[in-house]
Parts: C-alpha cells; sequence; structure tokens
C-alpha cells in the first residue's frame, strides 16, 4: 500500500494493523518515495532485539588476545585452584 | 529462568578464546536474565588487569574491554546480582564443608546463584562440582 505523509497522520492505525497482517506501506511524500514499514520477522520482543543488539556489541567488539598466552579464563582458573587448598 | 554469568565465562565475552563460541551460542539460544555480580565485576577487572601485566593484552585492549564491560552494565545488559547479609551467612555454611575445598569468592558466588535461583554459568570445573554436590544449578560452556 501507499500512504502520503499527510494521510499517514490519520491512518496510521490502520495501516499498521495492515503492516502487521503481512503487507509492506510505502511513505511519499511529494509523489516521491521516502520511506517503508514492514512487518517485522525477527526478533519478536524489545527484549529479544535487546539481546541481539547485545550480542552483536560483544562479537564486533572482542578483544583479540597475544596467541602466544593460554586463554585468560584458564589463566584465572588457575590462579583460582592455586588459592584452593 | 536466570544466568549468574561466573567470571570464568564473562571473561570470554570480552577476551577471545576458544569458549567464546560456545558462551554466544548459549547467550543467543537462552531467553533469560543474565546476572553479574559485584563480585564477578570486581573479579573481571582483576583478570584483565592480569593479562595486560602478563602482556597478553594491550593498555588500549584493557581499556576497551573494561569500558565496553562497564556500558553493558549501565545499559542494562546485565541484571547486577547484590550480596546480602543472608548470602554471607549462606557462604559461611558452604565453607564449613571442608571436603569442597571452597574460596571465600567461591562461596560467595555459589551462594548467590542459590538465593536467587539462578544457574551457576560456570567454566571453572572445580566451581561446577561444588555446585552439583550443593544442588546449586549450573551449566559449563562446552560444545
Amino acid at each position: 500500500m501507499f500512504k502520503s505523509v499527510r494521510s499517514l497522520k490519520t491512518e496510521l492505525s490502520d495501516c499498521l494493523h495492515r503492516v502487521q497482517r503481512g503487507e509492506e506501506c510505502w511513505i511519499t511524500s511529494h509523489q516521491r518515495l521516502i520511506a517503508k514499514i514492514v512487518p517485522v520477522q525477527s526478533p519478536t520482543t524489545i527484549e529479544d532485539l535487546k539481546r541481539q543488539t547485545f550480542l552483536i556489541e560483544l562479537k564486533k567488539n572482542l578483544i583479540q588476545p597475544k596467541k602466544t598466552q593460554i586463554p585468560l579464563s584458564k589463566q584465572l582458573i588457575q590462579k583460582r585452584e592455586d588459592e584452593r587448598y | 529462568m536466570k544466568l549468574y554469568l561466573d567470571t570464568s565465562v564473562l571473561v570470554s565475552c570480552y577476551v577471545s578464546e576458544m569458549q567464546t563460541e560456545f558462551v554466544f551460542k548459549k547467550l543467543e539460544n537462552m531467553h533469560q536474565t543474565l546476572l553479574v555480580s559485584q563480585l564477578a565485576e570486581v573479579e573481571f577487572v582483576s583478570a584483565l588487569s592480569m593479562k595486560h601485566r602478563m602482556q597478553g593484552i594491550s593498555t588500549q585492549q584493557k581499556n576497551i574491554a573494561l569500558n565496553f564491560f562497564q556500558q553493558h552494565l549501565d545499559m542494562g545488559y546485565y541484571t547486577k546480582a547484590y550480596l546480602t547479609d543472608e548470602t554471607y551467612l549462606l557462604a559461611k555454611q558452604m565453607l564449613q564443608i571442608t571436603t569442597l575445598k571452597l574460596r571465600i569468592l567461591d562461596a560467595l558466588h555459589l551462594a548467590l546463584s542459590k538465593m536467587l535461583s539462578a544457574t551457576l554459568f560456570t567454566a571453572d570445573m572445580l566451581l561446577a562440582e561444588a555446585a552439583k554436590k550443593l544442588s546449586v544449578a549450573y551449566d559449563m560452556p562446552i560444545a
């Protein structure tokens, strides 16, 4: 479907209802396409989105240590074991 | 469901290693609250500083990891788990079981996990074994 910015102001609720059922809504301004509203595929909740964003951030910023050393988790565990008796 | 992140797992979320992949897989597949205690926060800083001292990561890398971890705490990606009088009391009881060979921090991690009815997610085999003996739910980052 196509909606002008002006009509979208009064028909937003109807538009979103149709998008939820699978339609796509193109937004026009002065006869030009400027945006598109599409149904959410996945994630389905704000919590899912938050979790996915978090994991993307973690993967993107993962530190690459020097490969000659043993992994940090192992170093930490070794240190712990030294303290256990 | 709540997942209590032990420092041995938390460090591999920020510094790449073999188990990182398994940790991420676990976090991807589970819809649960990620708990991080004040103890883990302090241990995390200590572990990164140790790695830096041993020249495994640069000063810049250490600072980046610490900043991201703090940002993730501030943004609420983790839920903070706080120590209470009851936590210390339960830890004290756990430390009396001499066969477990627990450190003070081990007992506090275990007590917090138990009190919060959370699953302890750890890469530390001895901590996992103690959890099993104390009927604390646990999980490990293995394939």
